[in-house]
């Protein structure tokens, strides 16, 4: 099977991620959209207590960082879009490219630090709320913690990967420029 | 960078042409002209060894050396 050029299996990756890209742009609008008037109408059926209202902002606070980390996820695959493209044209040692998986890199480490702060607001603030079983709370919380350290390792791995890409390109000149 | 390429002064010695050594060496004119504007990065035993043979000359008289700033 043909892993590099017109008709390949990049080409084939790129046009799955524009999907994506767009699938994940419709959901982040659907869940902002939803959050926004779920939030909306609690605020304003809520008797006004303190404590409740202070739940209703942490909530917001939380579900926003969720939303956040779709928006950024957004960018690390517009940023695979471009890598893909590029070795669609057959561009494999572009100066470019490793500028781009250096984003991929940081926007990883960004999203898993984002979703350590969910954690860290449910576990922490929310905890006096949770009307979830013992079970369940647990359970979303490992999931969270486990996307977390998983964009961390990620965006490391892909830091470290890019230094041998960078090498690589390196390595290249040098044979192209050796007479 | 700290090495110079001196093939123009040994091809005007020689009153060589730049296409007269790179057919002789068997490198394109493109790879010679790197060569001679000092962008190649590396040169191979076979190929200096080509030009001094073709130039009657040293490795010496094409190369030289330029402490950087």
């Amino acid at each position: 099977m043909k892993i590099l050029g017109e008709k390949s299996l990049s080409s084939k990756v790129e046009k799955g991620l524009n999907i994506l890209f767009f699938v994940i742009t419709l959901l982040d609008i659907i869940v902002l959209g939803v959050a926004g008037i779920t939030l909306f109408s609690e605020f304003n059926s809520s008797t006004m207590r303190d404590n409740y209202l202070f739940k209703i902002v942490l909530e917001a606070v939380i579900s926003f960082i969720f939303i956040a980390t779709g928006i950024v996820a957004l960018f690390i695959i517009y940023q695979f879009i471009k890598i893909f493209r590029n070795l669609k044209e057959s561009k494999l040692f572009e100066k470019k490219n490793t500028n781009y998986l250096n984003k991929v890199s940081n926007l990883s480490i960004i999203i898993g630090f984002l979703y350590f702060m969910c954690l860290v607001g449910i576990s922490i603030f929310l905890s006096n709320y949770n009307s979830l079983d013992l079970l369940t709370d647990f359970l979303i919380k490992i999931l969270i913690l486990v996307f977390s350290v998983a964009f961390f390792i990620f965006g490391i791995g892909i830091k470290i990967l890019n230094e041998v890409y960078k090498k690589a390109i390196e390595y290249k000149e040098e044979n192209d420029f050796t007479i | 960078m700290a090495i110079i390429v001196n093939v123009d002064v040994m091809l005007a010695k020689r009153k060589m042409s730049s296409g007269e050594l790179a057919e002789r060496i068997g490198i394109t004119p493109a790879n010679l002209s790197i060569l001679k504007t000092n962008k190649a990065k590396a040169i191979r035993f076979s190929t200096l060894e080509k030009i001094c043979e073709v130039l009657d000359c040293k490795p010496g008289d094409i190369l030289d050396y330029e402490e950087s700033k």
